[in-house]
């Protein structure tokens, strides 16, 4: 077999083992070889970019057209419709009448909580290393948060432990767990210390304590730019 | 049922702009619901789905994606978050706490028979660039058949219009002579 018929068929991926062994050597022995290979790298590459910026031009030309079609979308009105929006109206107003005496502790809990998406370790590459580390944060993502913590215990521990391990312990339940881990993170001042202001007021919320989640979520809005509306809204509700 | 649950394989790779666009309007408002949580600004997020959706197309030509094992929409997505990632990672941003994990099972196997490394072009690439774009269309289509769709010989014999193994052949070194010569003509 001729040197660019080796070639031919590295780039249409029909290399028998025995080819892929020639190749490798000739790659590192051959100069001539090394500088044709090179060559037809570049030109797939360049046709691959070729190819994006067609794709890329018609993508945008449907952007723009959705964007148009939206734009040019009248709002259409009728007396139905706006029967139906006095009625919601009425019903929503009587009931917010009935729940504005009492706070709904459960409720403002239920509706603000949310669990921390894991973005501080990438699985989206296969490790050749199944570390500790990475077993912890499938589990995370899995959702086998007891076994999560498992994993944490036992891995070498990182900044963001504490936090993600809190998270664990939130997701099953386990406020009293959560709320230390989420001190630890404030006191030692690691990543996620304004996410862990908002945790610790959502679970005094849970636990029903007006005074302590509002000073959590005060200091929330004072020294930090997360969930501030949130936290303003929450407070709000709680006084 | 989904407009998109009855597309095949074989009607994307056909390219036609109707089905780009059905998947595209498609999956646009699902992908950009997923990542809203991640706090980028939209527009951010309209450029990430395009190059999610840009990587989807690439594996679907090349050949690298076989049969579906998920729906498309999964595909980008999972492309989409990977890619999300990379840019977290470089911005350090901090992200909304409304993860819907269900959307992302599986996603390291799929992510991991995909091909979606995508440099900037080196300066010698931006040369080639230049000139491939001033070869005949015949030989465009012809390399960018061998090139990113990844097609044998005897694939571009069945596909195309050329009547011999050795015609393609001989049409395909004279059009990479073509590129060469052009290429020392600029040094």
């Amino acid at each position: 077999m001729n040197k660019s018929e080796l070639l031919y068929h590295y780039f249409s991926n029909s290399l028998t083992k025995d080819q892929e062994l020639l190749f490798d050597k000739l790659l590192k022995e051959d100069e001539e070889f090394k500088k044709q290979f090179e060559f037809e790298s570049n030109l797939k590459r360049v046709v691959k970019e070729k190819r994006h910026k067609e794709l890329k031009s018609k993508l945008n030309q449907f952007e723009t057209k959705a964007k148009i079609e939206k734009t040019d979308k009248k709002p259409s009105f009728s007396y139905l419709k706006i029967a139906a929006s006095i009625i919601i109206l009425i019903t929503a107003g009587w009931f917010g009448y009935q729940n504005f005496f009492s706070i709904n502790y459960e409720n403002l809990y239920s509706e603000n909580y949310n669990s921390y998406p894991n973005t501080v370790y990438s699985i989206t590459r296969s490790d050749s290393t199944n570390s500790p580390e990475r077993e912890a944060f499938v589990a995370y993502e899995a959702a086998n948060y007891q076994l999560a913590i498992e994993k944490f215990d036992k891995a070498k521990s990182k900044d963001y432990f504490n936090f993600y391990k809190a998270q664990s312990y939130l997701n099953i339940k386990q406020y009293e767990k959560a709320k230390h881990l989420l001190e630890t993170v404030i006191k030692t001042d690691e990543e996620f210390v304004a996410e862990s202001h908002w945790y610790i007021a959502l679970i005094y919320i849970k636990e029903e304590n007006k005074t302590k989640a509002i000073e959590y979520l005060n200091q929330l809005v004072e020294k930090y730019k997360y969930k501030t509306e949130e936290a303003k809204l929450l407070i709000k509700a709680l006084d | 049922m989904h407009k998109e649950d009855y597309i095949t394989l074989k009607d994307l790779k056909k390219g036609s702009d109707d089905i780009l666009r059905l998947v595209y309007e498609d999956n646009r408002p699902k992908f950009l619901n997923f990542a809203k949580r991640y706090n980028l600004p939209e527009e951010d997020l309209v450029d990430i789905y395009q190059e999610a959706y840009i990587a989807f197309y690439d594996n679907v030509m090349n050949g690298r994606i076989k049969e579906f094992t998920s729906t498309i929409s999964t595909y980008i997505t999972s492309i989409g978050k990977y890619m999300i990632f990379d840019k977290l990672k470089y911005n350090k941003r901090i992200v909304h706490p409304d993860f819907d994990i269900s959307v992302l099972n599986n996603k390291d196997d799929l992510i991991d028979t995909l091909d979606i490394d995508n440099e900037n072009l080196t300066t010698e690439q931006q040369l080639l660039y230049k000139h491939f774009s001033t070869l005949g269309k015949k030989c465009k289509e012809l390399l960018d058949l061998f090139y990113y769709r990844g097609f044998t010989i005897k694939d571009i014999l069945m596909h195309t219009e050329y009547n011999s193994e050795n015609v393609i052949k001989s049409t395909k070194s004279r059009c990479m002579k073509i590129l060469k010569e052009r290429i020392l003509n600029t040094n």
